[in-house]
């Protein structure tokens, strides 16, 4: 990081930390909501900023490489999501070359499935909430970090 | 005639003197054991993967490399002595832990690496330093490198996806490189010294011949071999240090003595041959330790023990060293030794394997490989042990030969099973061998199976079966062919399968059961192909140069058990839904077809609706008029007989990557209630949701009568069921007082050898009420240790999911006195 991006990071904190608190505010309402549109792009939004404010949890992309991309049944990309160099960078529209693509009902089952306090990922594929295309295995690392984001802030 | 040499076991065959009160030790270790709470190991993990890392890019073939890994963990672990138990060494750094395997499925637990300690289902407690090394040095290694992933990324095969709807089949690979039976006899008698000479000589041999590749690749092979038993080595030598040290700290004579004597085993054995019983014991452990280091600790047999310690036992009695006490408590060690580690269980798999254990079977008595009576001293020491502890693992099988084997050996293991009302399961020595011979094992070396697993069969360290290849979902086809090829209450209006016809047009039952056997067919070929893909993964990613070093054939042909080594290669297929398949099959023949009370429309659709109005009303002649296997039904004798020789002749056509047959195999772990619990109605009047049938079984509630039910399963041709079955049948229990207690042994015994003389392969029992299971579901607190037989192993009752705990209530239970069936209603109501 160079001086000007870290005395910028150092003024921009508190600013990063309010958008946070904002983002779990919403976060936690759509657990307890019946619809949960959006809830991607703020879980995404939520991840973003905690890994520039935590090194720690920033720690968990250092050399992760991974592109994610998160439509529902009907075709329509809610979001994606690029890892790359130990940073993350978030999008509306579909990335290609996507080492998984999780395909949802509705919003609501994937709040269900990432901030479930045991999730069972065959229960929502035999249910037909959710299913996915790619390595599994990036699916169950981005599932373990939004569990982390959840014991973090919502103990 | 049995080979007794012990005055003891001649006069008192049940070793009736001992109990677990005048053997302290066994009792302590109990007690420790019950009360132990299941840890997750990660030393395996960590070390194996810290060399593999070092070692990317090396350029080294994979099975050194992955020999080296192994060699760097059995090197590198701690070596612990946990507690006062007899027998050195332990298969995980935990009293009781679940080793993570991350070149498999070990990955599964990444979302609950904070939350599995606390889950409410089957907690496996996991630290949060050990949570965080997985998280960061070792998952991140691994997330392209997985047998599936690996798969996935080379030709991501549409039977990959199918898998994934999970409902359809499974493969046993993606998980596992285990099912198989190992061979100790040879380190036994000579030592690793003596086999690492023996591969070292092969190895130059090899080379000498000339630089071909084929010569370069075998003599790999042997190196890789060496580099494992030099891992074995290593840890015991480990072990014996830790002894030194604990000898020369130690605060008493008493516990100066227990250390010295283990630096003394540890001096001897694995590295040279066994002096005494209880050296053999110890090197077997230690061996076996090795096999876990490399693969995972699923399945992974431990064979005739009663023969392979026997000359041991023997020479030890013979020389006035050993007691029949000493041995008892010897193998009552070796117990909680091979007790000490069950598998990863992560919520995922719960649903459809929870509360199963890592299986590891014991299999004694039956012939020898001359056709004589095997069962000797130990086969009683074993069933002793075996009751006395009755812990769930390890899963001891008893073989017998009813033209052989003498009834007292017979009623002793009828007794066992009244004393623990679970274990062990019976086998029947005449048919399984010859099913093995018809697959073409030798008759010595069929005469010397071994039970893989739950129930499948394999001449022991000759064979490798890997017997969790598939497990096929048989009513999958039932759906597929009653909705042209789409499974509606799984995967909606998706055409999963062929178009094999409109069922409601069908005008012949001759139609329908085409229309199932092009399903099952297509099925059978998804299946079998993600297999052999899956196989030839395991080939390039994950050989098994240690394991290969306890078998036959993978030394004299200088090749790996899983490039084909072995003596005799296979690939096992088991079916979930066998009863419930038949009994659909059955359900449209007579009500459509025979009796014409319904037409094929209105079963498609009661299956559609689950039995919805206005299709209710059939339901009551499918579930309770309709022919049912397990009874005297021609239709459903003709129908599970016709399934039986559908499968065997569509399996047997296939030939595997190790240029082995497919087995077609009865039983299903905890499958049938868990697939149950995901799969929609059934021609059968099985509502949608319902539990399958276990195994082979008859299904619940279903069959009236005992006798009609044992022949039905006896009846089907045992040739054609190479993989095995899994019989469970549920009595009332014994009273345990003099009189009546004989004369339900009588029977019992009696039951089982006429239905072995039927042909019947194996059958294990239940000996529980619907009320006491119902209570045991209730109060988990009242039966800490209840034993149950689920469907090849036992398990605690306490420990197993919902589903499979209501599985077990609903299974019928027979009066053995009447050999009537008791329904569960009646039970339940008290009417």
């Amino acid at each position: 990081m160079s001086i000007f991006s870290s005395i910028l990071h150092f003024f921009m904190r508190p600013f990063l930390h309010r958008s946070l608190k904002i983002k779990i505010a919403r976060i936690k309402k759509h657990i307890n909501d019946e619809i949960a549109d959006d809830f991607i792009q703020v879980l995404l939004g939520a991840l973003r900023l905690w890994f520039k404010l935590d090194r720690k949890f920033r720690e968990n992309i250092n050399g992760f490489s991974a592109r994610y991309v998160f439509r529902d049944v009907s075709g329509e990309v809610a979001a994606s999501a690029v890892f790359s160099n130990g940073t993350m960078c978030m999008k509306t529209t579909e990335v290609p070359n996507a080492t998984v693509t999780v395909i949802f009902d509705e919003g609501k089952s994937l709040c269900d499935f990432l901030m479930a306090p045991d999730p069972n990922i065959f229960d929502f594929i035999l249910e037909g909430k959710l299913t996915y295309r790619g390595n599994l295995n990036y699916l169950l690392k981005l599932a373990y970090l939004a569990k982390h984001l959840r014991l973090q802030f919502m103990p | 005639m049995a080979t007794i040499v012990t005055k003891e076991v001649r006069d008192n065959p049940a070793l009736d003197r001992f109990t677990l009160e005048n053997l302290p030790l066994l009792k302590q270790l109990r007690a420790a054991y019950c009360s132990t709470r299941t840890a997750v190991c990660i030393e395996r993990a960590k070390f194996f993967t810290e060399y593999l890392k070092s070692s990317e890019g090396s350029g080294e073939p994979m099975n050194v490399r992955r020999a080296k890994g192994v060699n760097h963990y059995l090197s590198s672990r701690t070596p612990i002595f946990h507690d006062d138990n007899i027998i050195a060494g332990s298969s995980t750094s935990r009293k009781v832990g679940a080793p993570v395997y991350p070149e498999f499925l070990g990955l599964s637990i990444w979302p609950e690496l904070e939350t599995m300690s606390t889950r409410k289902s089957n907690p496996q407690t996991l630290s949060k330093e050990d949570a965080g090394i997985l998280n960061r040095d070792v998952f991140p290694y691994w997330m392209d490198r997985t047998v599936m992933e690996l798969v996935r990324k080379e030709s991501n095969p549409p039977a990959l996806s199918l898998m994934e709807k999970i409902a359809f089949f499974m493969c046993g690979k993606t998980t596992v490189i285990s099912h198989c039976t190992p061979l100790y006899e040879e380190v036994l008698g000579k030592g690793l010294n003596a086999m690492i000479d023996a591969w070292a000589a092969k190895e130059k041999e090899v080379l000498a011949k000339g630089a071909d590749p084929e010569a370069a690749k075998k003599a790999e092979f042997y190196k890789a071999g060496q580099i494992g038993m030099m891992g074995i080595l290593a840890y015991a030598r480990n072990l014996q240090k830790e002894a030194i040290a604990r000898t020369a700290a130690a605060p008493d004579a008493e516990t100066k003595k227990r250390f010295a004597d283990f630096a003394e085993i540890l001096a001897q054995v694995p590295a040279r041959p066994a002096r005494t019983f209880r050296e053999a014991v110890n090197s077997l452990w230690l061996c076996h330790i090795g096999v876990l280091a490399e693969n995972v600790n699923m399945a992974m047999n431990l064979g005739r023990l009663d023969q392979v310690l026997f000359p041991y036992f023997e020479a030890d009695i013979n020389a006035g060293r050993l007691t029949v006490e000493e041995a008892l408590i010897i193998m009552g060690c070796f117990w909680f030794k091979v007790s000490d580690n069950t598998n990863l269980v992560p919520e995922t798999a719960e649903k459809l394997f929870g509360g199963a254990g890592s299986v590891p079977a014991v299999t004694v008595g039956g012939v020898d490989k001359q056709g004589n009576d095997a069962v000797n001293d130990l086969t009683y020491i074993v069933l002793k042990v075996t009751e006395l502890l009755n812990i769930k693992d390890p899963n001891v099988n008893a073989r017998y030969h009813h033209d052989v084997n003498d009834e007292k050996y017979r009623d002793r293991v009828s007794e066992v099973v009244m004393r623990t009302r679970a274990v062990p399961a019976f086998y029947n020595d005449v048919a399984n061998i010859a099913t093995l011979v018809n697959q073409g094992v030798s008759l010595e070396h069929a005469r010397d199976y071994a039970i893989i697993g739950c129930v499948e069969l394999a001449s022991a360290g000759r064979e490798y079966s890997s017997t969790s290849s598939v497990l096929l979902n048989l009513t999958s086809a039932v759906e597929m062919a009653l909705f042209n090829g789409k499974r509606p209450s799984i995967t909606r209006d998706e055409q999963i399968g062929p178009m094999s016809g409109d069922a409601a047009g069908f005008a012949s039952f001759e139609e329908f059961r085409a229309a199932f056997e092009i399903q099952l067919r297509w099925l059978i070929d998804q299946a079998v192909s993600l297999n052999e893909l899956l196989g030839r993964a395991h080939q390039r990613f994950a050989p098994s140069p240690l394991m290969s070093c306890f078998f036959q054939g993978p030394f004299e042909k200088g090749k790996d058990l899983i490039d084909g080594g072995a003596l005799y290669n296979s690939s096992g297929a088991t079916h979930i839904g066998f009863a419930d398949t038949v009994d659909s099959l059955c359900a449209i023949e007579e009500a459509v077809f025979r009796q014409k009370c319904m037409t094929m429309k209105d079963v498609v659709e009661a299956v559609r609706t689950d039995f919805g109005a206005p299709y209710d009303a059939n339901l009551e002649f499918l579930r309770k008029k309709a022919p049912k296997y397990g009874t005297e039904h021609e239709v459903a004798q003709n129908n599970s007989r016709a399934l039986i020789k559908l499968l065997y002749d569509l399996y047997q056509n296939k030939t595997n990557y190790r240029g082995g047959k497919y087995r077609p195999a009865y039983w299903t772990m905890t499958n049938h209630a868990g697939q149950g619990k995901i799969c929609g109605a059934l021609p059968s009047g099985r509502r949608a949701r319902e539990l399958f049938s276990s195994g082979i079984t008859p299904a619940s509630q279903r069959t009236p009568e005992l006798l009609p039910a044992f022949s039905a399963v006896a009846g089907l041709d045992s040739l054609k069921i190479p993989g095995g079955v899994a019989l469970n049948m549920k009595y009332s229990p014994p009273m345990l007082v003099d009189g009546q207690s004989d004369q339900y042994r009588k029977k019992f015994s009696d039951m089982i050898e006429a239905y072995f003389r039927l042909g019947g392969m194996q059958v294990q029992f239940n000996l529980h009420t619907y009320e006491t299971l119902i209570d045991a579901k209730n109060h988990p607190e009242k039966y800490p240790d209840l034993i149950v037989r689920v469907s090849g192993y036992s398990a605690f009752f306490k420990d197993l999911n919902e589903a499979m705990k209501d599985e077990l209530i609903t299974r019928t239970q027979y009066d053995l006195a009447t050999g009537k069936a008791i329904m569960l209603g009646t039970a339940a109501t008290g009417k």
